[in-house]
C-alpha cells in the first residue's frame, strides 16, 4: 500500500507538470505582430492600464505591455532596452520623465518620428524634442509637500531654499537626486539658477540634514505619517496621499522666482520595431486630448499640457502657476555627468 | 566510500554520459553562457571597468554592505542554529509546529518585511537594517540546522549522553549542525549581498546608507557597461568563494551523518526547558507571527484579500506553473549533476561555475540572458515564458544541486552493486533503489527550489513574460496601491509560495515523521 502510494504521487506529479508544459507552450509564441504594439513604460502597470484600455477600445489595435516597478528606478527598462538595441522587441517607449528618454536617444535606441504626430502639434514646443525623437504630454509639477498637522499655514515653506534653510533642519527631505525627476530636477536647476547657486543649494541640503527616502512616493507617504514635515516630490505622488485622507498640502515653490519644474511624460518610436504603423499609432493617441483626460482624472492626476483638456478641481493646468523655463534636450544631454557627480556628493 | 561500484556496462555508461552531458548542457546555456556574455563588457571595455575598481566610493560601498552581512550573519548564524537545535534535539512543546512554520518568513521579500511591522514601529537606520536582514535569513540557517541534526543517530547520540552528559550530546549536535549553518549562511550571503531596496527604505529618515547593490545599479543608470561589469566582479567573487565554502560544507556533511541510524530521542532539556521554550517562541514570534499578523492587520478585512485575490489570480496561475516547472527542470538536471559530482576527484571547478549565475547580481544576469537569447532562432522562447524559465534555472540550480548531491551523497552504494550483480539495469536500479531512497529528499529540493523561483524579481523585470510573475505584481503596487491592498498580495504571495509545501508536508508526512 504504501509502496504505491509512493508512485501514486511522482506519477501525480509527473502528470501535473505536463499539463503546465502544455500551458506554458501555449502562453508563448504568440508574438506575430499583427494587430499588436508592444509599449515599455516606466509607469507602473495600474496607472498605465487606464490609458491602455482606452487606446485598445479605439483602435482594435492589442497593447502589449512590459512595465517597471517604483523599486528598480527604470534601470532594467532602459538596459533592456539598449541591450535590444541591435533587435528590438520594443515599439513605444512611454516614459514618465525626460531624463532616460534623451538618454535612449542619445544611445540610438529612439527614431525619429517624420512627419511628427498630429497630436504634438498643440503641445508647447519645450516639452517635446526640438530633433524630433520624442514628444512630451501629460506632465508633473515638481511641489513642496507640507504636512498640514506639523506645519502652521503662515509658516509654511514657499521656496526651494527653505530646505536649506536652519529653521528647518532635520525636518525636510528631498529624495536622494540620483534617479528619476528629482535628478531631472538638480539637473534643471544647474541651467536655470547657475552652477554655484546649485552647489550651494547641495551643500545646504547635506548641511541641513535633509532626509533622503528612495523615491518621490516614499517621501510623500512619510511626509503624511508625519515623520517628515515638508518635502520636493511630485504632484503625482502627493495626490495619492492627499486622496488617503492624510494631513498634507502642496505648494508650487518659487512663485515668485524660478517657478516649479513642470516634467512631461515623454513617448518615443523604437527604432527598428517590430509594428511601426501602430507604434505611430499608439503615440499620436498617448499625446491626444483624450489620454491627457484619463490621465488627469486617474488618481495620480497628471497636468494637461494641451489647452481645453477636462481635468479635476484639484489638478492645476500650466498656466495657473509660474513654471520653470527649462530646455529639456540640454538638460538630458548631462544627465548622466550629473548623475554620477550626485552619486558621489551623496552617498 | 566514493566509487565501489564495480565496472559499469557499455549501455550504461552511455546512458549516463547522454543524462550527465544533457544536463552539463542545460546548466551551461541556462546559466554560464548569459554570465559569460554579461561579462564579455570587460573585454570591451577594459580601460573603466579598471578604472571603476580603483574607485574608493565603491570599496567602501562593499566594505559597507559586507559589514551588514558580518553584522547579520554574526546574530543569524548562532541564533539559526541554536532554534535548529531546540526545535530538532529539544524536547520543547510545540517544537514540530515551530518547525514547521520556520520556513513562512522566506516566503516574504526582506523588503515586506521592512514594509510591514518596522514601517509600523518606525525603526531606521543600519541597527534595522540588520535586523531585518536576521529576521529573513535566520530561517535558512536553522532549517539547514535542523535537516543535519535529524540525520544524527540514536546510538551515537546516546554513546555521548553516556560519556559526557547533555553538554557534551549538545556540543557534539553543535559540531555537526555548524557546516549545514555555514551553507545557509552562504546563500544567505549571497542574497543579502545583491539587496539595495532594504537598506534603501529603512533610511528614509536619518543618515542615508547606500550599499554596494545600490552603487551597481547606478552604474547600470548612468550606462556605462564596462563599469557595471568591473564594479560587479568583487561582488562575484565574494559570493563565489562563500557558495564554494557551502558546496564543500555540503561533502562534509554528506561524510560526517554517514548511513543514517535511527533518529536520536528528542534530549530532556530540565530546569532549561522553559527558558529555551521561550528562546524558542520568541524567534517564531519575531519571524514568523509579527511580520504576517502585521499583514493580516494592514490588510483588514478578508473582503480586501479576495479582491486583490481576484486581481491576482492569472498571475498566481502564472507564478505557480512558472516556478513549478522550473523546479522540475531544476530537479531534473541536479540528479546527473549530483551523479557527476560524486564521481569527480575534484569537483570544485563544477561547483562554481553551476553556482556563477546565482553569485551574479540578478540584473546583469539579465543582460546576459538578453544578449544570450535575444536572436532571431530563439524568437518563441525569448516573447514567452521559456526565457523566464531559463532565468530562474539558471539561477537557482545550485540550490536544487545542493540538495539532491547531498541525498546522493547519502545513498548506500551497495545496493546498486548488489542491484547491479543481481543483473538489475540502469533504468531498474534507477526506478527501484535511486528514486524511492532520495524521493523525499529531492521532492524536499523542488520545493525548495520553487520558494526561491517565486522570489525572483530583478531579472524577471527584464523580461516581458516575467511581468507575469506575482512578485513583480506585487512590487508594481509597493508605494502606488493602498497599504491594505499591497499587505493582502503579499499575503496572497505568501500562500502561492507556501502551496507546494502544505502539499509536501501532506503527502510525506509519513516519510518525514521516519527522518
Amino acid at each position: 500500500m504504501q509502496a504505491s502510494c509512493r508512485y501514486r504521487v511522482p506519477a501525480a506529479l509527473i502528470v501535473l507538470t505536463a499539463v503546465f508544459l502544455a500551458h506554458a507552450i501555449g502562453c508563448g509564441g504568440r508574438d506575430d505582430g499583427a494587430g499588436e504594439v508592444v509599449l515599455y513604460t516606466s509607469l507602473n502597470e495600474p496607472a498605465a492600464r487606464a490609458v491602455i484600455v482606452a487606446f485598445e477600445e479605439e483602435t482594435g489595435v492589442r497593447v502589449v505591455l512590459q512595465a517597471d516597478t517604483e523599486r528598480d528606478k527604470t534601470v532594467g527598462l532602459v538596459r533592456t532596452l539598449i541591450e535590444e538595441r541591435n533587435r528590438p522587441r520594443a515599439d513605444v517607449f512611454w516614459n514618465s520623465e525626460t531624463a532616460n528618454t534623451e538618454r535612449l536617444k542619445g544611445e540610438g535606441v529612439l527614431e525619429r518620428l517624420e512627419p511628427a504626430p498630429a497630436n504634438a502639434a498643440l503641445i508647447p514646443s519645450q516639452f517635446n524634442d526640438p530633433d524630433g525623437y520624442w514628444f512630451g504630454f501629460a506632465a508633473r509639477a515638481r511641489v513642496l509637500i507640507v504636512n498640514t498637522d506639523l506645519v502652521p499655514e503662515e509658516d509654511r515653506p514657499t521656496s526651494m531654499w527653505d530646505l536649506v534653510d536652519p529653521r528647518w533642519r532635520g525636518k525636510g527631505a528631498i529624495v536622494r537626486p540620483v534617479t528619476g525627476t528629482t535628478l531631472t530636477h538638480i539637473a534643471a536647476l544647474h541651467h536655470v539658477i547657475g552652477d554655484d547657486e546649485t552647489e550651494r543649494f547641495l551643500a545646504g541640503v547635506k548641511e541641513n540634514e535633509c532626509h533622503l527616502p528612495p523615491g518621490n512616493g516614499r517621501l510623500a507617504q512619510l511626509v503624511g505619517e508625519g515623520r517628515i514635515h515638508f518635502g520636493f516630490t511630485d504632484t503625482s505622488d502627493y495626490r495619492l496621499v492627499k486622496n488617503e485622507g492624510r494631513p498634507v498640502d502642496a505648494i508650487y515653490p518659487d512663485q515668485d522666482g524660478i517657478g516649479a519644474l513642470v516634467i512631461p511624460n515623454t513617448v518615443a518610436r523604437i527604432r527598428g520595431g517590430p509594428n511601426p504603423e501602430n507604434a505611430r499609432l499608439l503615440i499620436d493617441f498617448l499625446l491626444s486630448e483624450r489620454a491627457e483626460e484619463i490621465l488627469a482624472h486617474h488618481q495620480r492626476g497628471h497636468i494637461p499640457l494641451k489647452p481645453g483638456v477636462s481635468r479635476p478641481d484639484d489638478v492645476l493646468s500650466v498656466d495657473e502657476f509660474v513654471a520653470m523655463p527649462v530646455d529639456f534636450a540640454r538638460i538630458g544631454a548631462e544627465v548622466e555627468q550629473r548623475m554620477i557627480e550626485l552619486d558621489e556628493r551623496f552617498q | 566510500m566514493k566509487n565501489v561500484s564495480a565496472p559499469a556496462g557499455g549501455l550504461e555508461r552511455a546512458l549516463v554520459g547522454v543524462a550527465i552531458a544533457a544536463a552539463l548542457l542545460g546548466a551551461f546555456v541556462a546559466g554560464v553562457w548569459p554570465v559569460l556574455l554579461a561579462f564579455s563588457d570587460l573585454l570591451r571595455d577594459p580601460g573603466r571597468a579598471i578604472g571603476v575598481l580603483l574607485e574608493g566610493l565603491l570599496w567602501r560601498r562593499f566594505g559597507l554592505s559586507i559589514g551588514i552581512a558580518g553584522a547579520t550573519l554574526a546574530i543569524a548564524l548562532p541564533l539559526g542554529l541554536l532554534q535548529g537545535w531546540l526545535l530538532t534535539r529539544a524536547d520543547l512543546p510545540l517544537r514540530r509546529l515551530m518547525l514547521a512554520i520556520t520556513p513562512l518568513p522566506l516566503f516574504l521579500p526582506p523588503l515586506v518585511h521592512a514594509l510591514s511591522w518596522f514601517g509600523m514601529l518606525r525603526l531606521s537606520g543600519l541597527p534595522a537594517i540588520v535586523l531585518v536582514y536576521v529576521i529573513s535569513f535566520t530561517p535558512l540557517i536553522t532549517l539547514a540546522a535542523a535537516i543535519a541534526l535529524r540525520q544524527v543517530g540514536r546510538e551515537h547520540s546516546e554513546t555521548m549522553r553516556l560519556i559526557g552528559g547533555r553538554r557534551l550530546v549538545f556540543l557534539d549536535d553543535l559540531r555537526q549542525a555548524l557546516p549545514a549553518g555555514l551553507i545557509g549562511s552562504a546563500f544567505a550571503l549571497v542574497f543579502l549581498l545583491s539587496d539595495f531596496a532594504v537598506a534603501d527604505f529603512l533610511t528614509s529618515v536619518g543618515a542615508k546608507v547606500t550599499v554596494y547593490a545600490d552603487a551597481l545599479y547606478t552604474l547600470h543608470m548612468v550606462g556605462r557597461s564596462g563599469a557595471v561589469a568591473g564594479a560587479t566582479l568583487p561582488g562575484v567573487a565574494l559570493c563565489l568563494v562563500a557558495l564554494a565554502i557551502a558546496l564543500r560544507a555540503r561533502r562534509r556533511l554528506g561524510a560526517a551523518v554517514g548511513a543514517r541510524h535511527q533518529a536520536a530521542a528528542p534530549l530532556s532539556l530540565g530546569a532549561w526547558r522553559a527558558p529555551a521554550f521561550l528562546f524558542a517562541l520568541t524567534i517564531v514570534f519575531a519571524g514568523t507571527v509579527l511580520p504576517f499578523g502585521a499583514l493580516a492587520w494592514k490588510t483588514g478585512s478578508f473582503g480586501v484579500l479576495h479582491e486583490q485575490f481576484v486581481i491576482a489570480r492569472p498571475r498566481i496561475g502564472f507564478t505557480l506553473l512558472a516556478g513549478a516547472l522550473a523546479a522540475t527542470i531544476m530537479t531534473a538536471l541536479s540528479a546527473p549533476l549530483a551523479a557527476l559530482t560524486l564521481r569527480l576527484r575534484r569537483p570544485w571547478l563544477l561547483d562554481l561555475l553551476i553556482a556563477l549565475p546565482l553569485a551574479t547580481p540578478a540584473l546583469f544576469y539579465g543582460v546576459g540572458l538578453i544578449r544570450a537569447w535575444n536572436r532571431p532562432a530563439f524568437d518563441a522562447i525569448y516573447v514567452g515564458v521559456g526565457v523566464v524559465l531559463i532565468a530562474m534555472v539558471g539561477r537557482y540550480l545550485p540550490i536544487t544541486l545542493l540538495l539532491t548531491s547531498g541525498a546522493a551523497e547519502r545513498l548506500d552504494r551497495g545496493a546498486f552493486d548488489a542491484a547491479r550483480l543481481a543483473g538489475a539495469g540502469p533504468l531498474a536500479r534507477l526506478w527501484r533503489i535511486a528514486i524511492p531512497l532520495t524521493m523525499t529528499p529531492v521532492i524536499g529540493a523542488w520545493c525548495v527550489s520553487f520558494c526561491f523561483t517565486l522570489r525572483e524579481l530583478d531579472t524577471l523585470i527584464m523580461l516581458r513574460a516575467g511581468q507575469s510573475s506575482l512578485t513583480f505584481h506585487l512590487y508594481s503596487n509597493i508605494v502606488f496601491a493602498r497599504s491594505d491592498e499591497t499587505a493582502a498580495l503579499a499575503l496572497i504571495l505568501s500562500l502561492t509560495t507556501a502551496a507546494p509545501l502544505i502539499l509536501f508536508l501532506l503527502l510525506f508526512r509519513r516519510s518525514l515523521r521516519s527522518l
